[in-house]
């Protein structure tokens, strides 16, 4: 059932939704037919792209940074080369084949170009796609969901992980959020069931935003319970990460191919903030980002073909490590994408250099938009018709060579 | 002094064994003890007929100042009435407390331990300080007569938040919130803040703990702008933050004085400084940190953005400009008075205005179940009561990021969070419905139903109710206190009446069946989700 006629025939009050199960469902085969399905990462507490990404002929990074630099390609525990001038954190290692296949590429010194190194306001500009915090209070996605989607969307057109939605997602257009599909559905006892439904209908009869997250309480756990994503196995022999975000990102595999319409989804994954022990801290969360976000390339097999993910982080650390083996925040990072549309084997950058006169009160220049990314990506591999409404202020440049046309 | 080199690197424990460890604990059957003490009712007080209607300004008043409205603090404020209820709550030391806290002192010795015996005891068996203050401060929320002073503690804690599990916090926060929060929670802000500046659990979670001459740390710096006093629109630039950073060189742990506070002049980077414009000379030691505080309370911005805070959590999401401004107004001229600031709020008339205006937070929409509802406790009581929270995601020190959870209802309602709200109230109002797997997912109680944990007196509830229509009035006035409209009223007592006319009365079974059913979707609605 399509979100406008089911929010409609919710405003009737008393009219028995809840009774009969819901009529649904559409033949999407693989994603749909003009666009991507588009998986946006936030990695929530700014991620050190120098560390993931390591410039490791930069004498600089190794001055800056001698107890947590990652040691160049070759020597123990060192980074895995790229290109020849950058190399991954070792505990990204499965990322690599993905990369030498080409399904998997990077951009370095990519950021917003907001000065800012508040965490909640750089999110807050990242989430809404706007720095226009007195008057933009939805996210970028939500404007992009409402825009290709809107109101003919189906129920599961976007997902958002976690106990509240993702700001990204947060807007006119309502989206489904999920923490964990084992616990969705309504738990009441069976026979009480239909009339309880019938007068939550009639109590949420408002149109306000609790009314329509209300229906799609409903809609959604009909879908689930006749979909049952739960019982759809891994692919490939695909192996998650016992972690949260491995789990997510499993169960989003599970919710692509259940063919519930899903257009996009939200996800994050949290902690990096290493202002103290970065080395021991960075780790486990590098392995748990890239293991998860190989198996989910794997599981989804052919399916990436029509699958893009993009990975983005608030801004970066500072070039040079504090007193407590950390770094303090910084300014640009890096992006990831991954999917068949993407122009992997790469990473693209105009690299501004480490040397003094090269950085930004200390930290890396950002050379490259994150909005330059996502424009592409949007302009790539959707159909969306206008880049405006999503990112306002932005006037471009929409093309970085990350993404391949459809 | 890094914190690792003394404490012991034992793993933080997951949710999991924290649930276990409360599970295996006897502190369900000894909080039934102390319920039977506390919350024995003088009389019955929900009789069908008798009912007086209550009065909404009181109840709009009890229901922001407290984790949910209990009949004994229905009673008391009626009583009391607006004014005098508000500042009984104000005078909250004056509120006799010896019940809760003797039962505290004996359940949760840790709570009164030193920091120099927590440190002594971390090799100990079965010794977990973290835990007991996770337990004590729920039922301190939860149970405490002292609810407006609970209220605030919970809210300077979210604003100066510290992750309890990041390393050794767990040893850390129970000093410093016995010593830090509790003691000026409505006191002055400015104690807060500089009893905050030397605490500790704050000295290592946003590192300043490491912060040198030799290595600058900005972490705190930057938090102490944005977050603690002046906003991120207050005002400050990078250069300030950098300059702030170098004012709190040397503020650091030391684990042999009995606050943990040490100020290392040999890593205090000792040249002036300029703050906001203002020039600090050189040689002030630990003076800079000290007179950075003080700028910032005399900040106007200071007032603006903890006026606009508070007025968010009691208020609306985004408070009237104008109250703010009275707000604002009376915390300057206070010098940070907080009970002044809180009598300029609830006295207003946008407070007045905004009745059902707020999303309850998870801490409130389980506090209001438990305050409201009064279960009689089953064998695990406890236990569901930290797995609503846990699954409803405000589980007391979790919050990981350092501005604390949010305030607003985008930050809490999703369809998933919605449906977790539902279910809960299903499982209590229905009691047979299994409970366990919502929280973690780990299938762990899948076959034990609610009223095994959370059982509730139906037969109580309904009074003398036994029409349709009695059986909505009274579940309405009973959880609601307020009326719900005619629309919605009629909804219930269609569900109430199951297809038979709602004046007509039921047997005792059907009341009870047509009062689980009412109580489901009263406990779903959003007068409930609201406050």
């Amino acid at each position: 059932m399509r979100r406008r006629q089911f929010i409609q025939l919710g405003m009737l009050a008393g009219v028995p939704l809840a009774g009969p199960q819901l009529v649904f469902g559409r033949d999407t085969g693989k994603g749909s037919a003009t666009r991507d399905i588009l998986i946006v990462v936030f990695q929530r507490g700014a991620a050190d792209g120098l560390n993931l990404l390591v410039p490791y002929n930069e004498g600089r990074y190794y001055d800056l940074r001698p107890t947590i630099a990652i040691a160049p390609p070759g020597q123990n525990n060192g980074a895995l080369d790229l290109d020849g001038e950058f190399g991954l954190h070792p505990s990204l290692a499965s990322l690599k084949p993905l990369y030498d296949q080409g399904d998997l590429g990077f951009v370095h010194a990519v950021g917003s170009p907001d000065d800012s190194r508040s965490h909640f306001d750089a999110q807050d500009f990242m989430d809404k796609g706007s720095l226009n915090k007195n008057a933009v209070f939805d996210g970028w996605l939500n404007r992009y969901l409402t825009q290709v989607s809107g109101d003919s969307g189906e129920t599961f057109s976007a997902v958002g992980f976690g106990n509240a939605l993702p700001l990204s997602l947060q807007g006119a257009t309502p989206s489904v959020g999920v923490r964990e599909l084992s616990d969705y559905a309504l738990a009441a006892p069976a026979e009480q069931l239909p009339a309880l439904r019938e007068s939550i209908v009639d109590l949420f009869n408002r149109g306000d935003v609790m009314d329509v997250v209300s229906q799609n309480v409903l809609a959604s756990v009909d879908l689930l319970a006749a979909a049952d994503p739960l019982s759809i196995p891994v692919d490939g022999g695909a192996v998650y990460p016992d972690t949260q975000f491995g789990r997510q990102m499993s169960q989003l595999a599970q919710l692509i191919k259940a063919d519930l319409g899903l257009e996009m989804a939200a996800v994050d994954v949290g902690d990096w903030d290493h202002h103290d022990q970065e080395r021991d801290a960075l780790e486990p969360l590098a392995l748990d980002y890239a293991n998860a976000l190989t198996a989910f390339h794997t599981d989804l097999g052919s399916r990436m073909d029509q699958i893009t993910v993009v990975t983005m982080t608030e801004f970066g650390r500072r070039v040079a490590e504090n007193a407590s083996a950390g770094t303090d925040h910084g300014h640009g990072s890096i992006m990831l994408a991954m999917g068949g549309g993407v122009n992997g084997g790469q990473v693209i950058r105009d690299w501004p250099g480490l040397r003094e006169q090269d950085l930004y009160r200390g930290d890396l220049q950002v050379t490259t938009d994150w909005r330059t990314v996502l424009s592409e990506a949007l302009l790539a591999r959707t159909d969306v018709a206008s880049l405006e409404p999503i990112f306002p202020e932005f006037v471009g440049p929409t093309e970085v060579g990350l993404f391949q046309p459809r | 002094m890094m914190m690792q080199s003394f404490v012991p690197g034992r793993p933080a424990p997951d949710v999991a064994a924290i649930r276990q460890r409360i599970a295996d604990s006897d502190i369900s059957a000894r909080l039934k003890a102390l319920l039977d003490e506390l919350q024995r009712r003088p009389q019955q007080r929900f009789k069908s007929g008798r009912r007086k209607a209550a009065d909404p300004n009181l109840i709009h008043l009890l229901n922001r100042t407290s984790f949910g409205v209990s009949p004994a603090d229905q009673a008391l404020a009626e009583q009391l009435g607006f004014e005098g209820y508000l500042e009984y709550q104000l005078s909250a030391d004056q509120i006799d407390n010896t019940g809760l806290e003797g039962f505290l002192a004996d359940l949760l010795p840790s709570l009164a331990m030193p920091y120099q015996e927590i440190l002594d005891r971390l090799e100990d068996d079965d010794f977990s300080p973290a835990v007991d203050l996770i337990v004590g401060t729920i039922i301190r929320q939860l149970f405490s007569p002292r609810q407006l002073f609970e209220v605030m503690t919970e809210f300077w804690t979210n604003h100066f938040n510290v992750f309890l599990f990041d390393g050794p916090v767990q040893y850390l926060k129970t000093g410093d919130d016995r010593d830090n929060i509790r003691p000026h929670a409505l006191g002055v802000f400015g104690d807060l803040l500089r009893a905050n500046a030397r605490s500790p659990a704050m000295l290592y979670y946003l590192d300043n703990y490491s912060n040198t001459r030799f290595g600058p740390n900005e972490n705190y710096a930057r938090e102490l702008l944005e977050l603690h006093t002046l906003g991120v629109d207050g005002g400050y630039t990078e250069f300030d933050v950098v300059e702030v950073a170098r004012c709190f060189t040397g503020w650091t742990i030391d684990p042999r004085a009995d606050d943990l506070f040490a100020f290392e002049s040999r890593e205090h980077d000792d040249e002036a400084k300029t703050v906001l414009g203002v020039e600090l000379p050189a040689g002030q030691g630990i003076g800079d940190g000290e007179q950075v505080l003080e700028l910032l309370l005399e900040q106007p911005a200071t007032a603006d953005f903890l006026a606009a805070k508070l007025c968010r959590r009691f208020v609306a999401d985004e408070p009237p400009a104008t109250l703010v401004s009275a707000v604002a107004d009376t915390f300057r001229v206070s010098g940070g008075d907080i009970p002044a600031s809180l009598r300029t709020l609830f006295l207003s008339p946008e407070f007045a205005a905004s009745s059902g205006q707020k999303f309850r937070r998870p801490a409130e929409l389980v506090g209001s179940l438990v305050r409201n509802l009064q279960p009689t406790e089953g064998s695990d009581y406890f236990s569901v009561i930290f797995r609503e929270l846990e699954t409803l995601g405000q589980l007391p020190f979790f919050s990981v990021p350092p501005t604390g959870y949010g305030d607003r209802q985008s930050d809490w309602l999703s369809t998933n969070s919605l449906l977790s709200r539902w279910n809960i109230g299903f499982s209590i109002a229905y009691g047979e419905v299994p409970v366990g797997t919502r929280a973690g997912g780990d299938g762990e109680g899948r076959e034990q139903p609610m009223a095994d944990y959370f059982r509730l007196d139906m037969f109580e509830l309904l009074g003398g109710a036994r029409t349709p229509a009695e059986i909505v009035d009274q579940l309405v006035d009973r959880i609601l206190h307020a009326p719900v409209g005619s629309a919605d009223r009629d909804a219930l007592a269609r569900l109430a009446a199951d297809g038979e006319p709602s004046s007509v009365p039921l047997d005792l079974s059907q009341a009870v069946a047509a009062g689980r059913s009412v109580l489901s979707a009263i406990l779903a609605s959003r007068h409930f989700q609201n406050r």
